[in-house]
């Protein structure tokens, strides 16, 4: 893995950490399933904050490109990995059950609750 | 978790009087505490270090205050000033004994290795030491038993770039396993900028500022133009004008800064410029 | 013990003035038979002891402050290096006047008396130094501090060695004789309480003070 930063960018060094590893991820130079180097690790070898390191990592893990595992570090997914999908899906159902049981515990019924979602659904574009 | 904890410090001296200080520092990170000569950087450390007693005020690291065990307190410190603290007729051997006599984790072997490493000579007095030498031994000192916490003073001014670029690394390496961490208090501020995670900014013995490093750059920017071209509603956006020969500087908002207009250059603003620019605006980010 | 290691830092780095000390023995043998050997003994002692303080008005940030110790361990530590340096006193009269003795078969005269009386007097001196130096703090004129050192020591070798010229010595000199044995014992108990008390004052006082 390369990081090259450059005081002369628009971006921010977090961003261009990010997007440094977002390319090296998406044209193969670094390896799905490869661990990138802890985010404190990192942060010493470039030479920059934690908290920069982290963000960065944070944004790289929102965007679907890493996942970080207790105890082994940040894995690198690629976009369609089915491991991925399955924590989304976990994380989605769980969120529902909470939202059922919370319904249920106010007396909601199935059909309102369905309403609930359908208009959350469309009030929350993106 | 937060390894120092500072609440509403007060210290009041003749001439001046530090008001209320109070941050925190959490576990594993480095925290920038900046402010110019005589803003009191350095009484709020002594008061960390409890050279000086506060006259209001808390302060625990680990969870732990002085008064509950002052000796413990201590030795979870490691300090390192622009001075060296150490009897100047010492020898290294004097400080061996006393490091050892003094500090149960001192561990020998690793103070040796350093000593050899950065070549620190044995039968020279402390006094004659380099300035650059003399900051390696309170390096040599503080890393060579367990600290929680590393508190550094002006410690890396006047030292040539290689020596500063080894400390910067030294300083990350200690903060490596996350549960130590550094509150850095300088003037150059080229090395903060780098390796901070939190910048807290002291002027006149009030705390002006206590971020992220990320969100300070992030927030602001700095113009340059000339004054001719500020509308009344623009100038009042403008956080500390500096008048020039050739237009002015000023701190902005990032968001006041979008549609600005051509006619301003606007460049990223360093922690350097965001200091001077509050502190002429009256110490305000408004 | 924590007091121990605080005096054994003193003596470390007063290193230079216990190896004086023990260089003022061969002056003081020298003197031995005048008389005075003791009284010049207790001097160099009583000023001496006050050297850890004017290291401390030097640098910058108290040194011993930054290390695991609390104030009372400090001040302790510090009196017990002052105590050091009275019991090297006393071993030096005991060795000056042996060879006294074998040299010139004679010994001083008064001698147990003499350590008596001088080492009581020269702890008192030594205590009230201390608290002198615990209350000014940090003295701002560094040539002020040399000659605050020297004042009482200076007094006490000059009333010890002419006393005799100015004052009705006869009369003072009979009820001493007559008292000295009682004086002798009295005196080092009395300056080991005062001790005592010394250090308890010395203590309150830094408790207030920064860098102590």
């Amino acid at each position: 893995m390369k990081i090259l930063l450059s005081n002369q960018s628009e971006l921010p060094i977090y961003a261009q950490i990010r997007e440094q590893i977002k390319e090296q991820i998406l044209n193969g130079q670094i390896q799905e399933g490869s661990t990138l180097p802890s985010i404190r690790k990192l942060a010493k070898e470039i030479g920059v904050s934690v908290i920069t390191t982290t963000r960065a990592y944070n944004d790289l893990e929102k965007e679907g490109f890493i996942t970080s595992v207790q105890g082994k570090g940040s894995i690198v997914l690629s976009k369609d990995n089915e491991i991925m999908r399955e924590r989304y899906m976990m994380r989605i159902e769980d969120g529902i059950i909470t939202a059922i049981e919370t319904a249920r515990h106010i007396g909601l019924n199935e059909n309102e609750f369905h309403t609930i979602v359908s208009q959350l659904w469309k009030e929350l574009k993106e | 978790m937060s390894l120092l904890n500072v609440q509403g410090l007060q210290k009041t001296y003749d001439s001046f009087q530090l008001k209320d200080i109070s941050f925190s520092l959490p576990k594993g990170f480095i925290m920038g505490y900046i402010g110019e000569n005589g803003a009191g950087k350095t009484t709020t450390l002594n008061l960390i270090t409890h050279l000086c007693h506060a006259d209001s005020g808390t302060i625990s690291i680990d969870g732990l205050q002085y008064e509950t065990d002052p000796k413990k307190y201590i030795e979870q410190i490691g300090f390192i000033g622009d001075q060296s603290y150490f009897p100047g007729e010492f020898r290294l051997k004097d400080i061996r004994f006393l490091l050892k006599l003094m500090y149960p984790s001192f561990q020998k072997d690793k103070f040796d290795a350093m000593a050899a490493n950065w070549k620190l000579p044995e039968k020279t007095k402390i006094q004659d030491y380099s300035r650059g030498m003399k900051v390696k031994l309170m390096f040599a000192s503080v890393l060579s038993r367990d600290t929680k916490l590393l508190i550094l003073d002006e410690a890396t001014n006047g030292l040539d770039p290689v020596m500063r670029a080894e400390i910067i690394d030294m300083l990350q390496d200690y903060i490596m396993d996350g549960e130590r961490s550094i509150l850095f208090s300088t003037h150059v501020l080229s090395d903060l900028e780098q390796i901070a995670d939190y910048i807290v900014l002291i002027h006149k013995g009030k705390i002006l500022l206590n971020q992220t490093k990320e969100e300070l750059l992030e927030n602001y920017v700095i113009v340059h133009g000339a004054l001719s071209d500020l509308t009344e509603a623009k100038k009042e956006k403008m956080i500390g004008i500096i008048e020039a020969a050739y237009g002015f500087d000023a701190l902005l908002s990032s968001a006041d800064a979008e549609g600005l207009g051509q006619e301003f250059v606007i460049e990223k603003a360093s922690i350097d410029q965001i200091m001077i620019h509050m502190i002429k605006n009256g110490g305000n980010l408004e | 013990m924590s007091i121990l290691k605080i005096m054994l830092i003193d003596m470390r780095r007063c290193r230079i003035q216990l190896l004086l000390m023990l260089f003022f023995l061969l002056i003081a043998i020298f003197m031995a038979s005048s008389g005075t050997g003791i009284a010049y003994l207790t001097f160099a002692a009583i000023i001496l002891a006050t050297q850890p303080f004017l290291y401390e008005q030097r640098s910058e940030a108290g040194f011993i402050c930054m290390l695991p110790s609390t104030l009372q361990e400090r001040v302790a530590g510090r009196y017990l290096f002052g105590m050091f340096l009275m019991f090297l006193m006393l071993v030096e009269s005991f060795l000056m006047n042996g060879i006294l003795l074998l040299t010139e078969h004679e010994t001083i005269e008064y001698f147990l008396p003499q350590i008596g009386i001088y080492w009581g007097i020269g702890m008192i001196i030594i205590a009230f130094q201390y608290i002198l130096f615990y209350a000014l703090g940090k003295i701002k004129r560094q040539q002020l501090t040399g000659i605050l050192v020297m004042l009482p020591g200076f007094a006490v070798f000059i009333l010890a060695s002419l006393l005799p010229e100015y004052i009705n010595t006869m009369d003072i000199l009979q009820w001493m004789i007559t008292n000295l044995h009682t004086i002798a014992k009295i005196l080092p108990a009395a300056a080991i309480v005062l001790w005592g008390i010394a250090i308890g004052i010395s203590i309150q006082i830094a408790k207030k003070k920064d860098f102590v």
